[in-house]
């Protein structure tokens, strides 16, 4: 069954019967103004708000993937890099379009607009770091798992030759293809944290040229898990920010019959407090010309009298 | 857990219908620019703020809500206006136009739009048209005030009815009234249902009328019913049962309703200092929702065990805070955890508290006004319970004439009684017309035998009930106190009559005689509009009842919902306090 009826068709035949009806020109719709600075700056925002939701969908689906072979991680890491600057930057307009929201003076049903209009976008977008900061977390976790897997795999093959973690070799190929690499195994090597890590190092000369290749993935991943969690504390800090942001905005259960009550109980109080004051104006002019009466008596007086 | 479990409840299936409202049909391409803001007048708001709050309209993009008839700026947003469809809203409609308060408009009448009034608001607008992208007629103009409890928000239509002043006209303006929101129901509800009623009253006009506007509707739009998920509807006249209308309740939403102000889920609780604190009950409210149908005392045993699961759970998570006892590992994942847990048992709290208030008030105004023993003696069974509450002058007149008509409408007191005890009720000054106008129509309905004095003689009751001993718990003063030996004190349950007229005609096999020669009628079926009866079970019943409902009745057919397994809504023209049907009928005899 149907709940609701269609009429605009209606309506539209009825207005342009009305229209030939009266037979003179129709004047021509009246274009509205354009659209106010606010107004185009918190669409804008909006739409860039759900460009990062799509790349972040897109982030989700690749990241999820648990595969060892089928990763992705020159694109992974792009749209990371993306998102995060997308985020960072929406925040900063948002944070400009408040102010402005709070500087500009209009209406006040104007102004709550705009206030709630900001509310929204900080809500969409808190949700949009959210799940940024979700999706991170699971490739992080992902990342460490297959490399956790690797480390078992590749630790029992070369767990008897410990000799050659300083071949030549091994240094300068890592160097060359990856600048980050040098840095990763001096952090490992110096804080000590990770002693399978080390056990890497140790690799049989003669297979070199094979497990070179598996290093550098495993080193690489490892940026990775590095650069994800930095920017996992990144978006830690905007978020939390965020939050207060939205939470000292508003009550959230507000009942929708309450403040349109207090509207008309405002007006009729105000209206009130004008009778009032009113009244005591009128009883004042009456004392004025009270006064002013006594005051001509008394000179009537004085002229007769004299 | 008596409607949560439901599937899908009538409060569900008017919320969908009020997004869609707010959405706008067409579905906006782009969600998230789909700001605008919302503008009702009184009724249109009633209708939404009974079913949702500020933060809902937020999520469907409204920044704003506003009544129609309050000063507006020009805000450059697209509106939804949700109106009544009468010329004065039109017009107003109409001027926001011509001053381009809003960059566009959707038009949304609660109730279908008259061609006439389309044709002028038409012709006001030819210039303005363009502004308008949407005009759309819903069948929304009921209010839902519980889970499957809905009011058409006509109040005093008892005694309009019973007016003896009433005369042709306005009797069908009243009844066309009732048909337009019953069949917005209908609507919502979304199947052709099969309508019964008793014959000779008012239910019968509206049965009529709304089976001719339903099968105008069917033919229409060309609409096949689905035998087998077709419900039945009950157009039921409040005379069947007056003393529901008036008994004290011993359920929790009964209570509220009848102790203090409670209108769209906003409790007003009067303070003794003068001043009144407002509850909101949010239609989410879990507390409310599992437990507003138990009896007071059930009500009180699940806070306490609502605040104990609290304390664990909260205990759960600030002890494993410690930090000695946490491996570094963990602790991420379980601050994570506890981070989000917060937030949701904080707003647990809440309720529970605000519960607890409404609770804790209530313990008192029920030992002042001595509730529960007024409860008990309303059954009529304990004929010596009445006489020392009539004679307690301390005890307020109104609840006092209501026990005793109660009493009276059993049908258990001699003549020497009533003489006696009307004696001692009109020498404390009570005001008598309420009962005057009760004794009159028993005297009618025996004179014209009909079968609803039947109905409304309450079943003897064989059980001991003994809510008076719950009272004496409640002399403490304290929840926690009452739950001790709370589970015994339960009153029984029984059926109403409305009650037994719907097991009767939804599960014919077990019917007695009193339903059989209700008038039935069948709007998906061309031709005559009444046919003999059939015989037939139905899953679905919508119960409405002509001059009000209550809610003791609302809690009885729940109950008897659940336990039959049938799905049933019940409404009727307005939800009445008990103190001003008492006023109703007082009125009737001046």
């Amino acid at each position: 069954m149907l709940s609701v009826q269609n009429r605009t068709q209606e309506f539209k035949s009825a207005v342009a019967a009305q229209a030939r009806l009266r037979q003179n020109a129709v004047p021509a719709p009246q274009t509205r103004s354009a659209k106010s600075q606010f107004a185009q700056d918190a669409s804008k925002i909006a739409a860039e708000i759900a460009d990062t939701t799509q790349m972040l969908q897109r982030l989700a689906q690749l990241a999820q993937r648990k595969t060892l072979f089928d990763d992705r991680p020159v694109e992974i890491n792009e749209l990371t890099h993306v998102i995060k600057q997308k985020v960072s930057r929406v925040n900063e307009q948002l944070t400009q379009l408040q102010q402005r929201a709070k500087q500009s003076t209009g209406q006040k049903q104007t102004m709550e607009h705009s206030k709630n209009v900001v509310v929204l976008l900080q809500e969409k977008l808190s949700t949009v770091t959210a799940g940024f900061a979700d999706v991170l977390e699971e490739r992080t976790r992902n990342i460490q798992a297959s490399k956790s897997r690797h480390e078992q795999f590749i630790s029992a093959t070369s767990a008897s030759t410990q000799q050659a973690a300083s071949s030549p070799l091994y240094g300068s190929g890592t160097a060359s293809s990856n600048p980050y690499d040098m840095q990763m195994q001096q952090q490992d090597q110096l804080s000590g944290a990770d002693p399978e890590t080390s056990d890497l190092l140790t690799l049989p000369q003669q297979d070199t040229l094979l497990l070179d290749q598996q290093d550098m993935y495993v080193q690489q991943r490892s940026t990775a898990v590095e650069a994800i969690e930095s920017t996992i504390q990144e978006l830690g800090g905007m978020f939390s920010q965020l939050a207060t942001m939205v939470a000292e905005q508003r009550e959230t259960v507000a009942r929708i019959d309450q403040n349109t009550d207090d509207i008309s109980l405002n007006v009729s109080g105000a209206q009130r407090e004008l009778m009032k004051y009113y009244a005591r104006i009128s009883s004042n002019r009456w004392l004025m010309v009270k006064v002013f009466g006594i005051v001509i008596a008394f000179f009537m007086l004085w002229v007769l009298i004299s | 857990m008596n409607n949560s479990t439901l599937p899908e409840s009538f409060r569900d299936k008017q919320i969908a219908a009020i997004t869609r409202v707010l959405s706008g049909e067409n579905g906006s391409a782009n969600k998230s620019q789909a700001w605008k803001v919302l503008v009702f007048d009184k009724f249109g708001r009633d209708v939404i703020s009974s079913v949702m709050r500020v933060n809902d309209l937020f999520q469907n993009g409204v920044t704003i809500h506003m009544l129609l008839d309050s000063d507006r700026y020009a805000i450059d947003v697209p509106v939804v206006y949700f109106v009544r469809p009468t010329s004065d809203n039109l017009q107003k409609i109409t001027r926001d136009l011509h001053s381009q308060l809003y960059e566009s408009a959707s038009v949304n009448f609660v109730s279908p739009l008259p061609r006439q009034l389309l044709e002028t608001f038409a012709a006001d607008n030819v210039a303005t048209a363009s502004q308008i992208t949407q005009v759309y007629d819903h069948y929304l103009n009921y209010v839902v005030s519980e889970a499957n409890l809905f009011s058409l928000a006509l109040p005093n239509i008892y005694s309009e009815l019973a007016s003896p002043k009433m005369d042709e006209d306005s009797l069908n303006a009243i009844v066309d009234q009732i048909v337009s929101g019953l069949f917005s129901v209908v609507v919502t509800q979304g199947e052709i249902p099969i309508i019964r009623c008793p014959r000779g009253n008012a239910a019968e006009m509206v049965a009529q009328k709304l089976d001719s506007k339903l099968r105008d509707h069917v033919n229409n739009l060309k609409l096949t019913t689905n035998p087998l998920s077709r419900p039945v509807l009950m157009i039921l006249d409040r005379n069947i049962d007056l003393a529901s209308m008036l008994q004290h309740s011993s359920n929790y939403m009964g209570l509220v309703h009848d102790v203090f102000e409670s209108e769209r889920g906003q409790i007003r609780i009067a303070k003794d200092n003068g001043t009144t604190e407002s509850y909101d009950v949010a239609p989410s409210d879990f507390f409310w929702n599992q437990n507003s149908l138990l009896s007071f005392p059930e009500v009180a045993e699940s806070m306490d065990n609502e605040v104990n699961k609290y304390k664990e759970e909260y205990s759960q998570i600030t002890g494993g805070a410690n930090i000695n006892d946490m491996d570094t590992d963990a602790s991420p994942t379980h601050l994570k955890k506890a981070i989000s847990a917060i937030p949701k048992l904080t707003a647990r709290k809440a309720v529970i508290d605000m519960h607890m208030n409404i609770a804790t008030a209530l313990v008192d105004r029920i030992k002042k006004r001595q509730l529960d023993i007024l409860f008990e003696a309303e059954d009529g069974l304990d004929k010596q319970a009445l006489l020392p509450l009539l004679k307690n002058e301390e005890l307020s007149g109104t609840d006092k004439l209501r026990a005793y008509i109660c009493v009276y409408l059993s049908g258990t007191l001699s003549a020497a009684e009533q003489k006696e005890y009307e004696g001692i009720l009109s020498t404390q000054g009570v005001d008598m017309a309420a009962l005057n106008y009760v004794k009159r129509l028993k005297d009618l309905s025996k004179m014209m035998a009909l079968k609803s004095s039947a109905a409304s003689a309450q079943e003897p009751q064989t059980s001991e009930q003994s809510f008076r001993n719950f009272a004496s718990k409640l002399s403490s003063g304290k929840i926690g106190n009452l739950i001790s030996n709370v589970k015994s004190y339960l009153p029984q349950n029984k059926d109403m009559p409305v009650t037994r007229i719907v097991s009767g005609i939804v599960s014919p096999s077990e019917s007695g005689d009193i339903t059989d020669d209700y008038l039935y009628f069948d709007p998906s079926v061309r031709g005559s509009s009444t046919k003999p009866p059939r015989k037939q079970a139905y899953n679905e019943a919508i119960v409405f009842v002509v001059g009000g409902a209550n809610y003791a009745e609302y809690a009885n057919l729940m109950d008897y919902g659940v336990k039959a397994g049938k799905k049933v809504v019940y409404g009727g023209t307005d939800v009445v306090k008990p103190d001003v049907f008492l006023g109703e009928l007082a009125s009737l005899t001046k």
